[in-house]
Formats: structure tokens, C-alpha cells, sequence
């Protein structure tokens, strides 16, 4: 049992693709973290909706 | 992992049971008697879920059964555990070392360790280390859906999507918000050229004021005499005239002296007459009061006389009456009280006059007394008119003689016109101000407009970067997998000889393989169904692979609708799988279950 399940994958290469992307656009390393912590709170919490990632990713909410 | 043991009890239609696996364990059962029921109870201990995620955990428990539990005992990295699980109650994990007899109760950390323990999700676990004959039919009839890949679909990124659409979502909204910001910007109407020259005129406004200020003080140092003098003159020679005008209206409005004059002489003239009036009036009281005695007088006669009448002897004398010449006597009486009477109001009514007369002389004593005054005020007045005439032809002349040059000339005030002047530029200054104002505030809009904008912007941004994380995350877990399994079922393929004929590849982000032989490209329906099984069992096997699986491969009734060649085939296979995982086998095929001679068996009867 060695390999790592889908979310574990999905959240390492979202992860990836932020930093990336963020690299890319001149995110500040607050930026990139809060988005990822975003998304690891998204997987976990299935009943955040579109209005609470919003308020999230924007830092209107923390 | 390495399953040693299961416990049921109350579970489907067992009361109470017990098994004990090795690391291939052949079940063998009749139709009805639980087989699909102990790989539920397996997997309900394991994961806390039912399998089928259709049903609930209290659909396990025995007919009339309130709750039922499932206990099992599994071996791993030289540690044994004991997981206990109930329909109704929360489970709970003993833990045994090597070595040690008894079992220590996991209390603290409970869902840690058993996350290290059995790290795979149910979900994950379902799709890797479970076969059922339903999940079989779902996958070869299954289609993706939407955008949606058959990895994604086995692997229940479901949840997934939906979060990915949130996010889509969540950049709508900041593209919305970063519109409304744009929206409300104020509009420039200003233009730089317009705001300096506004400043410049207020620079000019400002100087030229300034300078005015200087020519006004120096024209007020020039002589006291311009504004204080001359207009203490002027003021003096107005208030005279308004007095002059008001005594004149006064004499206007008052009796002149003459006419007071006249009516002094007449009623002088009637005071004169006082004493003969009161004289009069005196001889006249006298008169009425005696015809009153009079009148009074002969009433009393009269009566004596009306007593008499019916009398025939007189009660003085005793003398006989006659009564005709009572009537006359009587009648004689009543004549002269007439005459009396009409005396009377003659002298009444010629009192009332003279009282009239004596009234009148009264008034005029009154008013003999008012009149003198009245003169005197009169003359007066105009003696205060005649000073007033002269006082104001006096200072209408010193006001004259004081009048300013260009006054006379009809020149403009210079003061005035400074003045004016002043008023002007004042006016100005304060419109470029206001103006100014108005240009500094659309200034200050618009940088905190901007200011919002590049927030707005900022969030637009942050969105866009997690919906294209979030996208590349899926594309590549998908191909990333994809490549796992890509690799593990060119492992595995070398066991899987029976579909060496086709040539099965997958594609980059797809699981559905691209199955071809002899230059044919099947589709999924075109295989046979033992084709299909076996190629989702090696499919199967490669997600475990891929994605993870607790060392166990649990098939429920794998041979359902295999020849014997087949059963057999599929018999050496799950062999040697079972070199790799552990596994167990359900079957109702009395033949197939003798295919594994090397296996532990076990035969479910259908009691309890």
C-alpha cells in the first residue's frame, strides 16, 4: 500500500500547478498559499460553495 | 495487510460467525447463503461503509435485529489489530505486538492510526480490491458523461467536478465584481488644460486682489474729512429734513391757529352766558316743585270730594249735599289739575333745554381751558419748522460745499469702484475654487476607483489561477494515473494470456481501452463477456496498482457466466495474483471452487 490516493494526488498536483501559475503571474508566496489552502479546505468541507471560495480566494473571508 | 479472521454477529443471515482466512481463501455457498453478505461485512469492518453505496449500514443487520457487528483481526508490519465495528455504536481498535497476549484498546489517536493502518479511502478500496458481478455490468455499460473520463468516473471524481464548477463559478463572481467596479467609475470630464487654466486664474484673481486691497487702503489714508465729515453732514442734513417733513404732516393734519382763535371767542362768548342760564334754571326748579305742591293738592281734594259723593249729609257740618253740585266742584278740581299738569311739562320741557344750554357751557369751559394750549403748541411748531427750514438750507449748503470733486463733475466713486471691483474678483476666486475643489474630488474618485479596480483585478486574477490549477490538476491526474495503469497493465498482461490476442492500449487521458486484433478495432460490447471480465479484472488489478489497495483482492462470484477453460483460466490467475494480495473468492460453482486446490475452503451451509 505504498501509493498515494486520487485526493492525495490531486491536492500535490494542484499544489504544482499553483506554483506554477502563480510563478507565471507574479503571485506573492501569501497568494499562492492562500489558494491552495482554499482548495485543501474545498476537498475537505463538501459543502463549501462558490460564494464562500470566492470570499476565500479574494481574502475577503478567512 | 493480511485479514487472519472475521466475527458476525446479527449480519445478514447470520447469527454468529466465525471465519479464518489464509492468503487464498475459496467460499463456497449455495445461492441464499450469505457469501455476498460476508464480502459486505468485510469491507463494513474494514471501512465503517456499506459497499454498495446504495444501501445504508443498518441494511447489514439480521431480520429483527436492532444492530449487528462485525469484528476483524488483521496482521500488519508484525502488529496484530482487532477492529470492531457495529451498526449502532461507534468501533473500536485493540492492538496486540508481537509477542504479547493480550490485546491493548487503541483510545487515543483512534482515527490516526487506523487512517495508517488501512490508508486507503472506501471509495479507492471499492474500486481496486472488490469485484462484484453488479460493478461488472455497471462497467461495461457504463459511458462517460460530459467532459468526464472513465478514470474519473472509476475513480469517483464526481465530488471533484462539482468542486471544479464552484470554482468556475467563484471567477464568475469576481469577473462580476470587477464589472461593477469598472461600471462605477466616475467619468472625466475634466481635462488637465481646463484644471490649469482655472489655476491660473485664480493665481491672477488672487494677485490683482491683493493689489486692490493696497489702492483701497491708501484711498481710505488720503483725508478723514471724505467719509467721515462729509457724511456726518449728509446724515445731518437728512435727518433735519426727515423731521421738517414730519412736523410739516403734523400741521398738516392739526386745526389751524386761526380757526382755534374763532372757536375761543364763541366759546367765550357762551361762558358769558352761564349765570343767566343757571339763573334760569334755578326760577324754573322753583316753578315746577310749587305746581307740583299744587297738583299734589288738589288730588287730595279731589278725593274728599269723590268721598262725599254718596254721602247725603256733609260729616263737617252735617249740612245735606246735593250731588249735583259735588260733580261740578269735582269736575272744577280735575280742570285746574289739567291746567297744572300742562304748566308742569311746559316748565319741563323748557328746563330740559336750558340743562342742555348748561351742558353746553360746561364743554365750553372744557375746552376754553384746551385751547390756549393747542395755540401755544402751534406756535411752537412753527417755530421749530422755521429753525428746521433754516438749519436744513444751512446744511444743505455745508453738504454742497463738502461734495467731493467727482461728485460734482459726475464722475464714479473710485471707492465705489474698488469696491466693485473687489466684489468681482472676490466672486472669482471663489468660483475657481469651487471649481478647483470639484476637479481634486473627481481626482480623488477616480484614484480610489483605480485603486478598487486593481483589487478587483487582483481577485479576478487568483480565481483565474485556481480554476486553471485546479484544471491542469485533473488533466494531469488523470494522465497520471492513466500512466500507472498504463505501466501496470503491461505488467500485469503477461498473466492475463487469454487476451494476448488483442491489442489493448489507453489512451492519454482515457481508460477506455482502444482494443484492436487482427487490424479490427473492437469496442467494449463487441468482447466476449469472459473477455470483458477478465479485461476488468487486469484493468482492476492496474488501478490498485495505480492508486493504492490494502493488500487484498476480494472477488464475489467471479466465475458467473465462464466456460470450464475459463474458470480454470481465471482459477491460475487469481493464483497468482494471490502471490501478490491476498485473496478471497466467493462462488457458487462447486467446480470452480475445486480449481484451487492449493486454497483454504470454506462452505456456507445458510444457518447461522
Amino acid at each position: 500500500m505504498t501509493a498515494k490516493s486520487p485526493d492525495e494526488i490531486l491536492i500535490e498536483l494542484f499544489c504544482q500547478q499553483v506554483m506554477e501559475l502563480g510563478e507565471r503571474n507574479d503571485l506573492s508566496a501569501q497568494e499562492r498559499e492562500r489558494i491552495v489552502t482554499v482548495f485543501r479546505q474545498a476537498m475537505a468541507n463538501s459543502f463549501m460553495d462558490d460564494q464562500q471560495i470566492y470570499l476565500k480566494l479574494s481574502g475577503e473571508a478567512v | 495487510m493480511r485479514v487472519e479472521s472475521l466475527e458476525l454477529k446479527h449480519i445478514g443471515c447470520f447469527a454468529e460467525k466465525h471465519l479464518r482466512f489464509s492468503d487464498l481463501t475459496v467460499i463456497y455457498g449455495e445461492n441464499r447463503t450469505g457469501k455476498s453478505t460476508l464480502v459486505y461485512a468485510l469491507f463494513f469492518a474494514l471501512f465503517g461503509k456499506h459497499l454498495n453505496p446504495q444501501l445504508r449500514v443498518q441494511d447489514l443487520c439480521r431480520k429483527g435485529e436492532k444492530s449487528g457487528s462485525v469484528t476483524v483481526c488483521f496482521a500488519q508490519n508484525k502488529e496484530r489489530f482487532r477492529l470492531c465495528r457495529s451498526t449502532e455504536h461507534m468501533p473500536s481498535l485493540a492492538r496486540k505486538s508481537e509477542g504479547a497476549d493480550l490485546w491493548q484498546p487503541v483510545a487515543n489517536d483512534f482515527a490516526e492510526i487506523l487512517h495508517n493502518v488501512i490508508p486507503s479511502a472506501p471509495e479507492t478500496a471499492s474500486l481496486t480490491s472488490f469485484f462484484r458481478e453488479s460493478e461488472l455490468i455497471h462497467f461495461l455499460q457504463d459511458v462517460p458523461r460530459y467532459d468526464k473520463t472513465l478514470v474519473q468516473s472509476m475513480t469517483g471524481m464526481d465530488r471533484v467536478q462539482i468542486l471544479r464548477s464552484a470554482f468556475k463559478k467563484a471567477l464568475g463572481k469576481a469577473k462580476e465584481y470587477r464589472k461593477a467596479i469598472r461600471n462605477s467609475a466616475p467619468k472625466r470630464t475634466d481635462d488637465p488644460l481646463q484644471a490649469e487654466l482655472v489655476r491660473r486664474q485664480l493665481l491672477q484673481a488672487e494677485k490683482e486682489l491683493r493689489h486692490l486691497d493696497g489702492e483701497y487702503e491708501q484711498l481710505r489714508s488720503r483725508g478723514p474729512e471724505y467719509h467721515t465729515v462729509y457724511h456726518l453732514l449728509q446724515n445731518q442734513h437728512l435727518g433735519k429734513k426727515k423731521e421738517l417733513a414730519h412736523l410739516r404732516q403734523q400741521q398738516g393734519q392739526n386745526p389751524r391757529a386761526a380757526d382755534l382763535e374763532k372757536e375761543l371767542e364763541q366759546t367765550k362768548k357762551l361762558l358769558r352766558e352761564s349765570d343767566t342760564v343757571s339763573r334760569s334754571a334755578e326760577k324754573l326748579l322753583r316753578q315746577s316743585g310749587a305746581l307740583s305742591q299744587q297738583r299734589n293738592q288738589l288730588e287730595a281734594q279731589i278725593r274728599k270730594f269723590l268721598q262725599l259723593e254718596g254721602q247725603s249729609l256733609c260729616p263737617m257740618c252735617e249740612q245735606p249735599l246735593v250731588p249735583e253740585r259735588t260733580a261740578k266742584l269735582i269736575a272744577k278740581e280735575e280742570q285746574r289739575k289739567v291746567q297744572i299738569g300742562q304748566a308742569q311739562k311746559e316748565i319741563e320741557s323748557a328746563l330740559e333745554s336750558v340743562l342742555i344750554r348748561k351742558k353746553e357751557i360746561a364743554d365750553a369751559r372744557k375746552r376754553a381751558e384746551q385751547i390756549p394750549f393747542q395755540l401755544k403748541e402751534i406756535c411752537e411748531r412753527e417755530a421749530r419748522i422755521k429753525e428746521l427750514e433754516k438749519e436744513t438750507a444751512r446744511l444743505a449748503s455745508e453738504v454742497r460745499e463738502k461734495e467731493p470733486s467727482y461728485g460734482k463733475s459726475g464722475e464714479d466713486d473710485p471707492a465705489q469702484k474698488l469696491e466693485n471691483r473687489r466684489k468681482l474678483l472676490q466672486e472669482e476666486i471663489v468660483r475657481c475654487r469651487v471649481q478647483m475643489g470639484r476637479q481634486e474630488e473627481s481626482l480623488r474618485r477616480l484614484e480610489e476607483n483605480r485603486k478598487h479596480a486593481q483589487a478587483a483585478d487582483r481577485k479576478v486574477l487568483l480565481c483565474q489561477v485556481a480554476c486553471q490549477a485546479l484544471d491542469g490538476a485533473i488533466a494531469n491526474l488523470g494522465s497520471r494515473v492513466m500512466e500507472k495503469v498504463r505501466e501496470s497493465v503491461g505488467a500485469w498482461s503477461e498473466h492475463f494470456t487469454f487476451l494476448n490476442r488483442f491489442d489493448i492500449d489507453i489512451s492519454g487521458t482515457e481508460l477506455l481501452p482502444v482494443i484492436q486484433a487482427r487490424g479490427y478495432r473492437y469496442k467494449l460490447s463487441q468482447m466476449s463477456k469472459s473477455e470483458r471480465i477478465f479485461l476488468y479484472l487486469m484493468l482492476k488489478l492496474a488501478m490498485g496498482d495505480a492508486l493504492g489497495h490494502p493488500d487484498l483482492f476480494v472477488l464475489d462470484d467471479p466465475a458467473d457466466g465462464l466456460d470450464h477453460k475459463r474458470k480454470q483460466t481465471l482459477a491460475w490467475l487469481l493464483s497468482k495474483v494471490a502471490e501478490k494480495r491476498q485473496v478471497i473468492v466467493t462462488t457458487n460453482d462447486r467446480a470452480f471452487a475445486d480449481l484451487f486446490p492449493a486454497a483454504s475452503r470454506m462452505e456456507l451451509n445458510g444457518t447461522g
